[in-house]
């Protein structure tokens, strides 16, 4: 039983001095055991329990109270394909517990994680449901070669990124990420971009439980970008053809007449002169997202089982539109994703050393888009793009009720979206993942003694197919209505088309992973052995390709002396059939080791008050194939169709390099580990320094005279180096438990070698961070006092020939200091979109049956480049940023260039990329706050057969504070054309009710 | 938690012992078992065979060897494709067409004077490279190919005539580059090579030349038996291009001594006369086969010679070396696509992209063969009359206000309308009425200059016309004969020879002989008026075929005709029908002096330090 008398299942109870003879409380705290030798004392070991040593007297009953371990110690991390204690620990590892985040209300399980392990960076580029998933990296970015993806082990199991997101919390025990060379080197060729390693909830003894929950949130979007409306549009339109009109013989017409902007101003000729603003017409501000889960967990000494079945929807942000045809209600347009999962996790324990396991699980997912969009880049793509949806494009419907067109000679002829979204179908996305692990577990201790075999096989597969119903949504029937004359003109045929159906496969892939492996631990006395030996195979097949085999062995072996010194060497020889077979195995060894200073009797005199004060270092190589070729043997020719009369032509192709290899790491890793106060205060702070190199890169430096394509090499070379501090303090004041915790990581990566040939030194890559945007110095606008008095740009003053220039254009630093902006001009701007420092701060609170629960995240070191719509006047939506644009009398405070209609390219950002649409971002976020009320005792127990039940109230992404420059976008948004297109992250509301029978 | 402890020193000890070790065993052999039937399979790893065809497979095989020399025609037009740098070329470049406004493409830096080894385009470096490693490449392999030593000497005499080619472009372009012999690189190898100077490359490519002319025959056709041949490359060919090569060198650019080329890469590093001789020798040659005749077969000759099919069956009796791009539609169409007007729109693109400047407009003469600025000619001035009575060749190259193309819907050709101004509404959308709203000059979709491009366009083949297999004639021979006639007036003065080849080539254009039967031409002109005259004559007769911007830079006259305004027609049309007429700056064009020859590329310099830049760069 533990502290409070409450029976306590699963203790292992074993006789000492002869560990093998040993059992297991059960359900009900009981236990039975024959002992043999002499000394009758009985060790009773529980995880987060102390150990206890009793004697026993023959034939009585003993009633064994256990402590819980405060100190954590004894905490059990999991490390490669094995686990370790705390305070035995030499690499660097970093997990929390699912409980942590099983309520908050995303789909996504990695978007739960940011701010919480230090060393993991994820960002949120989209709130689309089941499309959310945010992109994560752990110790950032390594490799030049695009190629960040850290391993994903779910039980054994590799995943993508994509399963990974759509693993349900309530399934999960614990998730860890293995950082430094002693935890992955295991790995080998695939361990360089660090592991996220996810463990699954199994049964335990104890009686069956059945837990029921249900969650019901809303999702809101954070932020609309706001748009400018009709009037401000059209007087900024009229501005644009002034400044356009810049020395033109005659002056272009306006497209405004003073009348035309009375209208809009007063709105009083909503059709001719319409002002929509599209975002409320099509959007709502939340929609609705709902969870249920059913488990039951349980077991005795023979069986142990845990069961879930879990149901996620979320609905998406379109308003409900009424089709025209009465018959298509149903047709569903608007977003939504569901999700059925279910998990069988089997424990059998024939006999007391073999253990089986067999676990079955499944994800179904259902992820809905409407069709209506033309443009391929979706609905939101169409919002901020002015040629698509500006204030004035249409009316939502003309008078007589039937749906406009935009006619204007800038508004290509959209049909109105809301036709289109209510009558022209969807694409549906049907993701199906499917995996079974088989294994047993024998110990071997008639061998020797913590000795034990383990054999798993599993099975995953991943199917996705789609379908989509679809009208033409160009050809639906639209009109546009003349207000001056009162008249309708058709656009093209107006026929309402019939809806077509297509059908999909669009994927299917399946893995078989076997490994067997021989697991050793073993005290003698004062000195502890651990060994571990494996192989593994993996065979990976993608659609109807040739299979991906991967296979290899590994090994680790570990001494401790008391626990104060350990040293542990890690080493795996893998690799896979990408390679040429001289060079198909790699060899990845690595060595830690471990001085805890803590344990030494003066520093115990000393700080009596320190549990734990361990030092720990690891250096090791690891290597990654992620997203290698096929090696090819021999230059491949073709025969095309020639492009002349003579009919076919052959041709050598590209070069080809024989001797691709993967890349590799070496890791630096030292770390501090500090437990203070019985538990109450622990630290930990990592040091790494990372150097990746045989990077497979293009050979940028080889003289075009060799005439031909070369193949990339395993030349390139790039270091990164960055911190991580975590401290958590818990403790309690009366009936008040709390806790506070708190982490910091950076990374900061630099390029060594790349094979490149710059036409200037301020184009080299070398030296600088990976992934920078390549652009021009945005310096400031042309000013009046640029130009002489003919119009033209001042001799002296450096301007380009891609346009002409006038005042209030964008003004480019010369970089190479011709008189002239050129491609030339371009260099590597300001710093990557992924942030260098993560941050996180937890807390927690609990009070009898209440309990709080928050974390605040935030990022800085980082850049966001909106260019295209996101930030182009008359590309995008006029937004309120373009109201201070350069004019004559505002040159000094513009935050923008001169209006213009038919931009010149100078201004364009998405043609004439610069740092003026690249700006510093930073954010601090309320990622979660979970509020929760456990009824109590006493209440529930006159039902008899209810255990526990919990309400509670949880939110994700509350409250954000950033700073995205003159930007209306999200601060984790992506670069680029996708920057405000994407679908707005939201945040989520949820209330839930979790019931224990 | 009560439990119950017993304690049994013996048998039960034993019996649990038992058990466990004969269970463990059996667990244990169960999973070797299983483990083993995993890794069963041998050869888990190695690779899977797919299917590739290699250097043996094409060079065992005599097929393959032929499609395999085809392959190396692909590129031949690459310097002269109207399409290169986007729209226009190197015509946009020079003082012939103004491109579409395309401000980042390459044509605009050349226009500009801003071209720098950074932002040059290196097309012309990259593609030459890579079929020069094709043709080292094969001619590695010819030994092995199955095939009859007379037919492997056509074939080899093709690839080395085409390697000539792709260095006589690079030597035009760049100057001196470095000279690879068969060599075939890896990427293992440190490529670092200096440029060899102009005359080592000159020299080559001759050489080159001659080796090809003394193993092509004058008539593929005739030696092989197969129609299907028509339009390789011949002895004509290869002896035109040597001409053609030598001509340059002779010329003003590079028969010279230069301070600032004292690795002699864009100069010879002397005055040589001798070499106009040579370069007359080499066209004389040309001329000397008997081979060749200006085109005459199709009426109107000029305007037709570009449109004839080359096949066997319609010989071009002109075409000494031409690129015949396979018969797709777009190649069938590739200079209407670019050029016609936007109501004689393609299938490809409406909008048009290059039109002809006031400079290539006012170098074409009257039918009567005397140029404008002559008062004999009777041009009566910009005005109403002023595309009357020109030079035939005039209304082959350029489409003006008011010129007669075909309309689709109509059945007789319709005038084009480059106004602006007012212009009359159509109730039914007739452009031969209002076609100005979309070609006229100031339109979105119109021209810029008031013109558009005609040369080497089929009238009718737009909206659905008849497609024309469509060669692009990369040497003809009334080029040749201009040529020799520069040659030798250069080296001994104007000949009667001189005045009877342009005479034949004025006579094939249409313009009238006149009277005193000289087709508009001075008698007894000097050896400078003559140099004058082939000059206009070679920008007239050879206009927007890649030869301009050429010309201008070896006669240096660059700095003259390219570094000013350059200029289009404005012409304004008042509501009671009448025109008005001016000339308006198109652009400010600059020429500098290291604009002669091109930049090598910065990078290719970066990676080989051992080349260097050319001067002013």
């Amino acid at each position: 039983m533990d502290e409070k008398n409450i029976p306590l299942p699963g203790v292992s109870v074993s006789e000492e001095g002869n560990l093998r003879n040993g059992t297991v409380s059960d359900e009900n705290g009981d236990f039975v055991i024959t002992l043999k030798s002499a000394n009758n004392t009985i060790r009773f070991t529980m995880v987060s329990y102390i150990t206890l040593a009793l004697q026993a007297d023959a034939g009585k009953k003993m009633a064994v109270k256990m402590k819980p371990d405060t100190k954590g110690l004894d905490d059990v991390v999991i490390v490669g394909y094995s686990t370790q204690k705390r305070i035995t620990n030499p690499g660097a590892v970093s997990s929390i517990k699912a409980a942590e985040i099983e309520n908050i209300p995303t789909s996504s399980i990695q978007n739960t994680l940011a701010g919480r392990l230090p060393g993991f960076t994820a960002i949120q580029r989209s709130g689309q449901p089941g499309s959310d998933a945010a992109e994560f990296f752990i110790r950032g970015v390594n490799s030049i070669n695009n190629d960040n993806q850290p391993l994903i082990i779910v039980d054994d199991i590799q995943y993508t990124y994509a399963q990974v997101a759509q693993l349900d919390p309530n399934e999960i025990e614990t998730i860890t990420i293995l950082k430094d060379a002693s935890t992955t080197a295991i790995y080998g060729v695939r361990g360089a971009n660090g592991a996220l390693v996810i463990t699954t909830k199994r049964g335990m003894i104890s009686k069956p439980s059945i837990n029921v929950s249900t969650q019901f949130g809303i999702n809101q979007v954070i932020q609309y970008p706001s748009y400018l409306d009709a009037y401000s549009t059209a007087v900024l339109q009229n501005e644009a053809y002034i400044n356009d009109s810049y020395k033109l013989a005659s002056p272009l017409t306006l497209p405004w007449t003073a009348a035309d902007l009375k209208m809009f101003k007063e709105g009083s000729d909503p059709s001719g002169h319409p002002n929509v603003n599209w975002q409320k017409e099509l959007l709502k501000n939340t929609s609705t997202q709902s969870n249920y889960n059913v488990d039951i967990r349980g077991g005795n000494s023979k069986v142990k089982y845990f069961t879930s079945f879990g149901y996620f929807k979320q609905n998406g942000l379109l308003r409900n539109f009424t089709p025209t045809n009465p018959d298509d209600e149903g047709v569903e347009p608007n977003y939504f994703y569901n999700r059925i999962n279910f998990r069988s996790n089997l424990d059998i324990t024939p006999t007391k050393t073999l253990n089986i396991r067999f676990d079955l699980n499944g994800r179904f997912e259902t992820i809905n888009n409407p069709n209506g969009p033309i443009d391929a880049a979706g609905l939101f793509k169409e919002l901020i793009s002015f040629r698509n949806l500006s204030a004035f494009s249409m009316p939502i419907v003309n008078p007589n009720g039937s749906y406009g067109y935009a006619n204007q000679s800038w508004g290509n002829g959209y049909v109105n979206p809301i036709s289109r979204l209510a009558n022209s179908g969807y694409k549906r996305n049907y993701n199906n993942n499917f995996n079974v692990v088989a294994g047993a577990n024998q110990k071997l201790d008639f061998i020797a003694q913590g000795l034990e075999a383990k054999l798993n096989v599993s099975y995953a597969s991943n199917i996705n197919e789609h379908r989509f119903l679809q009208r033409n949504p160009a050809s639906l029937p639209a009109f546009y209505y003349n207000s001056a004359n009162n008249t309708y003109t058709t656009k093209g045929n107006n026929q309402f088309p019939v809806f077509t159906q297509g059908v999909g496969n669009d994927v299917f892939n399946n893995s078989v992973n076997s490994q067997l492996s021989l697991n050793y631990d073993h005290n003698f006395g004062i000195h502890r052995i651990y060994a571990l030996a494996l192989v593994n195979d993996i065979s990976t097949v993608n659609g109807g390709n040739v299979p991906i085999n991967f296979r290899g062995i590994s090994g680790r072996l570990g001494y401790n002396f008391r626990q104060t010194y350990g040293i542990e060497f890690d080493v795996a020889r893998n690799g896979n059939d990408l390679f040429r077979k001289e060079q198909r195995y790699g060899l990845f060894p690595s060595i830690s080791g471990f001085w805890n200073l803590g344990e030494e009797k003066f520093f115990k005199k000393l700080f009596p008050f320190v549990d734990l004060f361990k030092f720990r270092g690891s250096y090791g190589l690891t290597g990654s194939d992620f997203g290698y070729p096929t090696v090819l043997t021999s230059i491949a020719y073709t025969l095309p169709g020639s492009g002349t009369i003579f009919g076919n032509g052959a041709t050598e192709g590209a070069l080809v390099n024989t001797d691709v290899t993967w890349e590799k790491s070496r890791k630096t890793d030292v770390g501090l580990d500090i437990n203070m106060f019985a538990g109450k205060l622990t630290m930990s702070a990592d040091y790494f320094y990372e150097y990746r190199y045989d990077q497979l890169i293009n050979q940028g430096a080889i003289s075009a005279i060799i005439g031909q394509a070369v193949p990339r090499r395993n030349v390139g070379i790039s270091d990164n180096k960055g911190f991580e501090v975590e401290l958590n303090y818990r403790d309690k004041i009366g009936a008040v438990s709390y806790s506070i915790g708190g982490n910091l990581s950076h990374f900061k990566n630099t390029i060594i070698y790349i094979s490149e040939a710059p036409d200037y030194p301020y184009l080299a890559q070398t030296g600088r961070q990976i992934g920078l945007t390549k652009g021009y110095q945005f310096i400031g606008f042309y000013q009046n006092s640029d130009f002489d008095t003919n119009g033209s740009v001042r001799s002296g003053v450096a301007y380009p020939l891609w346009s002409t220039i006038q005042p209030g254009d964008m003004k480019y630093a010369d970089l190479n200091g011709d008189g002239y902006i050129t491609a030339a001009d371009q260099t590597f701007l300001a710093q990557p979109n992924i942030p260098t420092y993560t941050y996180g701060v937890n807390l927690g609170l609990n009070y009898k049956g209440f309990s709080l629960r928050a974390l605040v995240q935030g990022a800085w070191g980082y850049s966001i480049n909106v260019f295209a719509e996101g930030t182009d006047i008359f590309n995008g939506v006029p937004q309120p940023l373009h109201l201070q644009s350069w004019t004559p009398a505002n040159a000094d405070n513009a935050i923008f260039p001169r209006i213009g209609f038919n931009n010149n390219i100078n201004n364009r950002t998405w043609q004439t990329i610069s740092d003026f649409s690249l700006t510093p971002g930073s954010y601090v976020r309320l990622k979660s706050l979970e509020l929760g009320f456990q009824l109590p005792k006493k209440w529930i127990d006159k039902t008899h057969f209810i255990q526990n039940c919990r309400f509670y109230a949880a939110g994700y992404n509350l409250f954000t504070i950033r700073d995205t420059g003159k930007f209306q976008v999200d601060p984790e948004i992506a670069q680029g054309s996708n920057a405000g297109t994407a679908y707005p992250i939201t945040a989520n509301y949820t209330f839930g009710l979790q019931v224990g029978f | 938690m009560k439990s119950k402890i017993l304690i049994d020193k013996n048998k039960g000890g034993r019996y649990l012992k038992y058990a466990i070790r004969s269970g463990s065993q059996l667990g244990l052999m169960a999973m070797i078992i299983i483990a083993l039937g995993a890794c069963r399979k041998s050869g888990f790893l190695d690779q899977k065979k797919l299917s590739q065809i290699d250097e043996n497979t094409v060079f065992t095989d005599s097929l393959n060897s032929w499609n395999y020399v085809n392959s190396r025609y692909g590129n031949i037009s690459y310097s002269w494709e109207p399409t290169r740098w986007g729209r226009g070329g190197v015509d946009a470049a020079s003082d012939e067409v103004q491109s579409a406004n395309a401000p980042t493409e390459q044509q605009t830096y050349w226009a500009g004077g801003a071209v720098n080894p950074s932002n040059v385009s290196s097309e012309i470096w990259t593609t030459t490279w890579q079929q020069v490693r094709a043709i080292n490449i094969f001619l590695k392999n010819q030994s092995r190919i199955p095939m009859t030593a007379n037919t492997k000497k056509l074939l080899e005499g093709q690839i080395r005539f085409l390697r000539a080619w792709y260095y006589a472009t690079m030597l035009k372009t760049y100057g001196g580059f470095p000279l690879i012999g068969n060599t075939i690189f890896s990427d293992s190898d440190a490529i670092d090579l200096p440029r060899n100077t102009y005359e080592e490359c000159l020299n080559y490519i001759i050489s080159e030349c001659d080796a090809a002319a003394s193993m092509l025959p004058v008539d593929f056709v005739a030696a092989l038996g197969n129609p299907a041949d028509y339009g390789r490359a011949t002895k004509g060919s290869a002896l035109a291009l040597k001409a053609r090569v030598l001509l340059y060198a002779a010329s003003p650019l590079v028969n010279v001594s230069r301070g600032d080329d004292p690795a002699r890469l864009v100069s010879l590093g002397n005055t040589d006369p001798n070499r106009w001789k040579l370069a007359a020798d080499a066209a004389q040659a040309v001329i000397n086969l008997g081979q060749y005749s200006l085109f005459r077969r199709v009426t109107p000759f000029f305007y037709n010679q570009f449109l004839n099919g080359l096949t066997a069956a319609t010989p071009n009796s002109e075409a000494v070396f031409s690129f015949l791009p396979a018969t797709t539609t777009q190649n069938n169409m590739i200079r209407e696509t670019l050029a016609n007007p936007a109501t004689r729109g393609t299938r490809y693109q409406s909008t048009p992209s290059c039109f002809p400047l006031q400079e290539l407009v006012d170098a074409f003469g009257m039918a009567n063969g005397k140029a404008i600025d002559d008062p004999a000619s009777g041009y009566p001035g910009i005005g109403n009359s002023m595309y009357l009575n020109r030079d035939p060749r005039f209304y082959a190259t350029i489409t003006y206000n008011g010129g007669l193309r075909f309309l689709n819907g109509k059945a007789t050709d319709q005038p084009v309308w480059t106004y602006t101004g007012d212009i009359p509404s159509s109730p039914t959308n007739d452009a031969s009425i209002s076609g100005a709203r979309t070609d006229g000059i100031y339109t979105s979709t119109g021209t810029i200059t008031g013109y558009f491009a005609y040369k080497m366009l089929a009238n009718n083949v737009a909206n659905g016309g008849v497609e024309l297999n469509r060669p692009r004639i990369l040497i003809r021979y009334a080029e040749v004969l201009l040529n020799a006639a520069e040659a030798i007036n250069e080296f001994s003065g104007p000949s009667p020879q001189i005045y009877s080849w342009l005479k034949d080539i004025r006579d094939r254009a249409g313009i009238a002989a006149g009277t005193d039967g000289m087709y508009g031409m001075k008698a007894n002109m000097t050896q400078a008026e003559m140099r004058t005259f082939l000059q206009r004559e070679r920008q007239v007769e050879l206009a927007l075929e890649e030869h301009r911007f050429w010309d201008v830079r070896r006669w240096k006259i660059a700095p003259q005709v390219l570094n000013q305004d350059l200029h289009g027609m404005e012409i304004t049309r008042a509501n009671n029908g009448s025109y008005s007429y001016r000339t308006v700056v198109i652009r400010k064009n600059v020429f500098r002096d290291n604009m002669y020859f091109f930049p090598i590329p910065q990078t290719e310099l970066t990676k080989a330090p051992s080349m260097k830049q050319n001067p002013g760069y």
